[in-house]
């Protein structure tokens, strides 16, 4: 094993947040040293080697055999479909035979055991105190010598319920993020790439997620809306971005509120389906249900086949004519989405028209004014019939 | 069961090195954590493999690290280290061959030290600095470790 190899592996783990890995120790060789005698760093020297060559020969060449003081340690190519734990039996029962058959090494007793290794340790370090003292000197440094970074723009939060027009209720609110920026008020991540980039990005998303957590934490009740929080899809997109993501959701969101969803946006919708896939994997990691913005009329349904959406959130073109006359494309789109297990929420329905032309069409979820106005509170769960002589 | 831990190169001497560098990570918001978090992924993942241990103390425009594990490994880190666009002007200031571990416990703990506590071990100074001072500066500043830090697992757990 060189170092190089290790390195190697080192970067195939990059992304994932913990492995397992598999531990074979030899119980007795202090027994086998007295045994031995003289002759044993010999000994010990040929039952490393024979069983390191043995195991090398049962695992896959994407698979990483270190050896250890008193044994080896096995990790796994971080995309294998075996259960660690079924590899670890496996390969532990495998060697005892060969034990049995072999001369020296009849004697020999095994462990193995299955280990994770996290990156848990990490998450609590990026989201301590200490780290935020850190972070505000590196500011204060920076501020002698660079110009002035763009801050990060002041929001608040606004909550836009989602109506499912098959039950009647609303049960679910998506979070809309609203800044003032020069004066001019604005939605979502109205961030200049100039600005600071996918680091602002990740902060903005981190600043929101602080605050969508919050605002969930206060209206903690059984019969709450669930609540999807906007992230963009390039704060999960590299790993540097998306493990202060992780740590934050996890300080301050993970299993304190339930009823948490996040919203993935921004996705280009010509995104290869690996870079999807792993996108909302991410997002899944977090949240059990993921929403996900999507364009009805330019995606590609197959390319979100593995990424387990559950609802697309599609804005409606302020022209309803457009929706009227693509009404059996979007009929079928969403009848395929169906067939994979996902539904589709047309949002920003200006006016009741674009709700029954979304009927229509076959989306199950609409939100947008015409629907219910932007409450600066999460609601508990209600019925709501927009298209009653009631509604807004 | 105890806990394993590998042997990346067998047979080689115990390695410590030190060096100071200055940070160029940029301003603006969320830079810092994104960049740091990344060294610190980067950390847990090759030092636990390769067995390194050490700790990365940042005061606010410099960095100073200490790595120690078998010398192979310190200095096959270092190339990485010292190839990483996230800081300049590198100065190694020990590289020896070390009897014992300073830091065993932390595959790389990260510190943040106000400049009064780091001014003993100002890197514009430290050329001049006895390698046993600096040593001594970082461990008494690694008392801290527990604040903040990324503890040193062996590969499969520990
Ligand atoms: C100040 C500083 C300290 C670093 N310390 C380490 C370290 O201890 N271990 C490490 O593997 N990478 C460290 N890095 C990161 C490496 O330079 C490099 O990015 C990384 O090893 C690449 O490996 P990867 O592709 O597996 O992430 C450090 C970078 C900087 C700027």
């Amino acid at each position: 094993m060189g170092l190089s190899s290790v390195s190697a592996y080192a970067r195939r783990l990059k992304g994932k947040t913990q492995i397992d890995t598999t531990q074979l120790q030899f119980l007795n060789l202090e027994e086998l040293e007295k045994r031995y005698g003289d002759r044993w760093p010999q000994v010990r020297g040929r039952i490393i080697e024979t069983c390191e060559s043995f195991i090398s020969r049962r695992i896959r060449p994407e698979d990483l055999l270190l050896r250890a003081a008193n044994g080896f340690i096995i990790l796994p190519d971080p995309n294998r479909e075996e259960c660690a734990e079924a590899f670890t039996r496996r390969i532990k029962l495998d060697l005892e035979k060969f034990f049995l058959g072999t001369d020296y090494l009849k004697s020999l007793r095994l462990s193995a055991e299955t280990r994770n290794i996290a990156l848990q340790d990490l998450f609590s370090a990026l989201e301590s105190e200490a780290f935020g003292r850190a972070e505000a000197e590196h500011a204060a440094a920076r501020a002698c010598v660079d110009p002035p970074a763009a801050p990060l723009p002041d929001f608040s939060l606004r909550f836009e319920s989602i109506w499912t027009m098959r039950t009647g209720h609303v049960a679910l609110q998506r979070i809309l993020p609203f800044s003032v920026i020069d004066g001019v008020g604005s939605w979502g991540h109205q961030i200049p790439p100039s600005s600071g980039g996918d680091a602002m990005v990740m902060e903005f998303d981190r600043q929101v997620l602080i605050s969508a957590a919050a605002a969930a934490r206060a209206n903690d009740a059984p019969s709450r809306c669930a609540l999807a929080i906007p992230v963009h899809f390039r704060t999960l997109a590299s790993v540097k971005h998306r493990l202060p993501y992780m740590a934050c959701f996890k300080e301050h969101a993970h299993g304190r509120v339930s009823g948490l969803m996040l919203h993935v946006c921004g996705l280009p919708m010509d995104a290869p389906a690996s870079v999807i896939t792993e996108i909302t994997g991410v997002a899944r990691n977090m949240t059990r249900r993921i929403l996900c913005e999507a364009d009805a009329f330019s995606m590609r349904p197959d390319r979100f086949d593995d990424a387990r959406v559950d609802i697309f959130t599609c804005a409606a073109p302020a022209d309803i004519g457009l929706m009227e006359r693509r009404e059996v494309a979007l009929r079928v789109f969403n009848a395929r989405l169906r067939r994979s297990g996902a539904m589709a929420a047309l949002t920003d329905c200006r006016s009741l028209g674009h709700v029954s032309a979304g009927a229509a069409a076959g989306f199950a979820h609409f939100a947008g004014d015409s629907v219910d106005r932007l409450k600066r509170q999460p609601e508990k769960a209600y019925r709501l019939d927009p298209l009653g002589p009631q509604g807004p | 069961m105890t806990h394993l831990r590998p042997v990346p190169v067998a047979d080689s001497p115990t390695w410590r090195l030190v060096y100071a560098s200055t940070s160029l990570i940029e301003a603006g918001p969320g830079a810092f954590r994104a960049e740091i978090a990344d060294i610190l992924a980067s950390s847990a993942r090759n030092n636990r493999l390769l067995t390194l241990t050490g700790v990365l103390v940042h005061n606010g425009s410099r960095f100073m690290q200490l790595l120690e594990g078998p010398r192979e490994c310190v200095h096959f880190v270092m190339d990485l280290i010292r190839a990483d666009t996230r800081h300049e002007r590198i100065g190694v200031l020990i590289d020896e061959r070390a009897e014992v571990r300073a830091l065993p416990d932390w595959a790389m703990a990260f510190l943040t030290s106000r400049d009064k506590e780091l001014s003993h071990l100002s890197p514009d100074r430290l050329e001049t600095k006895p390698s046993a001072e600096i040593l001594e500066g970082l461990v008494t500043l690694s008392e801290r470790c527990s604040e903040m830090s990324v503890p040193l697992e062996p590969p499969p757990g520990g």
